[in-house]
């Protein structure tokens, strides 16, 4: 099984922050894993993953390349096959939830407008959003908004899906139902996740928890 | 009191002094590194942005100088009777009040003109590009964009780019339209100089390289605005704070930018001629 996520012996963020304890996972193509954690640890390795900072020391890999040593095309390129989903959700104040899904399709995707309009309405009806698709996301409930925004990730079909805390508001069932699509549109996800309920870990090849003590495997 | 060695005070400046020439440095990299990221984003723009593109440029356009035509009406007005006004008591002083319209010509349409549509749209439209774009990246809007792989220049700046240089270009035309009519009404009332012979004067002190000259100025102005304000939007610091302190920044190099390009145009026009 190839490794489409390698992080190994990274201890933190360049410039930014410097973890207790080195950081080393993989996640192979066609596998989910959790990382049961809390938003100051994730959002970092997030970041570290998808090009944003450079690892102070060790090596972060995404199939196979650095993504803090590529060029401007290259890094684009590469978290253009990467469906994510940050914390905070990051859904652009000023355009519609459809909209929000319309513009990377265009921007990132290259679909032509009608394409992109269609598909973030099949996407918008599939995650039970049609009602909000004309509102902006100001205004709308936590839960709508992360739902949107996983809605968003999912719309250019990624290879790989890396989600920081995606559903942090949703309830159980709905989580539930978003995951098992999640899983059957793509088959590699990594999710950080800061819920205790359980939920996410139904859907891992395999959970890991990450706190002050280190990262180690769950029991 | 403790005083502090001579020679401490001295490192101390040299060092502030280094600290502030490498900051103003890295600035002008980055603004260079900035203006290449937007040739970059526009050589690169996929077709299906296009349609989209029109849309981003149409309302920017809309915002930028439709919405703000009925301030530089009310300006252009103003201007051009006031300007007219102060000329009349000199020119008839000299008796040469039918030069009112080459007055007018000179220093309204080839300057005031597209100057006040710039200053306008800096304040307007510059201020709203800065914090929407420093909003933007301070709520994470930009980062997540990036991490879905969108360029946040091709998406962000360069409509505005194109919108502002649109939007200041017409409004300096609109501007001078207006400031001319502005100048009629004065002339005919305290100059008693008759409509024909104002427009006469008028013609007389504008060439036909007036009107590309004019809409050259404004799509400078326009691109120079917008490209200042989104840069200093997009590269705010990820704190509430960071918000007014980038516009600030963005309306004030602006400004400079615009007196400096038209105080360059000035002068090259000069030894034109």
């Amino acid at each position: 099984m190839d490794v489409v996520i390698d992080v190994g012996h990274v201890s933190g963020e360049r410039r930014a922050t410097r973890w207790a304890h080195p950081v080393s996972l993989q996640v192979q193509r066609g596998s989910a894993h959790v990382i049961r954690t809390r938003s100051a640890l994730s959002a970092p390795l997030f970041r570290l993953c998808l090009g944003f900072s450079e690892p102070i020391s060790g090596d972060v890999l995404i199939e196979g390349k650095a993504p803090a040593s590529l060029g401007r095309g290259d890094i684009r390129a590469l978290r253009r096959g990467i469906g994510s989903v940050l914390d905070p959700d990051g859904l652009v104040a000023n355009l519609t939830l459809r909209m929000n899904i319309v513009v990377p399709l265009i921007y990132a995707t290259g679909l032509e407008f009608e394409d992109a309009i269609e598909r973030a309405e099949s996407m918008l009806s599939v995650m039970h959003l049609t009602m909000w698709g004309d509102l902006r996301p100001a205004g709308l409930p936590a839960e709508i908004r992360q739902t949107a925004a996983l809605a968003r990730a999912l719309a250019s079909r990624p290879a790989v899906l890396m989600l920081d805390n995606p559903l942090a508001s949703v309830d159980m069932r709905e989580t539930r139902r978003l995951l098992s699509l999640c899983k059957m549109q793509v088959e590699t996800m990594l999710i950080a996740t800061h819920r205790n309920d359980g939920i996410l870990h139904e859907f891992a090849d395999s959970t890991w928890i990450w706190d002050d003590d280190g990262f180690r495997v769950a029991a | 009191m403790a005083v502090r060695p001579s020679s401490e005070i001295t490192l101390t400046g040299l060092s502030a002094l280094g600290g502030s020439v490498r900051g103003r440095g890295l600035t002008t990299v980055e603004g260079v590194r900035f203006i290449g990221s937007c040739a970059r984003a526009i050589g690169t723009m996929p077709l299906s942005v296009r349609r989209m593109f029109g849309r981003t440029l149409m309302m920017q356009v809309r915002f930028t100088a439709v919405d703000a035509m009925p301030i530089i009406a009310g300006l252009a007005l103003l201007i051009g009777s006031l300007v007219i006004a102060q000329a009349h008591a000199q020119a008839v002083r000299f008796g040469v009040s039918e030069a009112l319209g080459q007055i007018l010509a000179t220093i309204i349409v080839r300057e005031l003109g597209p100057l006040f549509a710039a200053i306008i749209v800096v304040a307007r439209s510059g201020t709203a590009i800065a914090s929407e774009l420093a909003t933007s990246r301070v709520m994470g809007e930009t980062t997540a964009l990036e991490a879905l792989g969108v360029d946040p220049v091709q998406y962000m700046v360069i409509p505005r780019l194109a919108g502002c240089a649109i939007s200041v270009a017409l409004l300096a035309v609109y501007f001078d339209a207006l400031a001319i009519l502005g100048g009629l009404v004065t002339t005919s009332w305290l100059a008693r100089l008759p409509p024909g012979d104002y427009l006469e004067s008028l013609r007389m002190g504008l060439s036909a390289w007036d009107v590309p000259l004019v809409l050259l100025k404004g799509s400078i102005f326009g691109v120079g605005t917008a490209a200042v304000c989104c840069w200093s939007g997009l590269r705010a610091a990820r704190t509430p704070a960071a918000i007014p302190q980038s516009v600030t920044r963005g309306v004030v190099i602006a400004m400079v930018f615009v007196f400096t390009v038209s105080a360059l145009f000035t002068l090259v026009q000069a030894l034109w001629t």
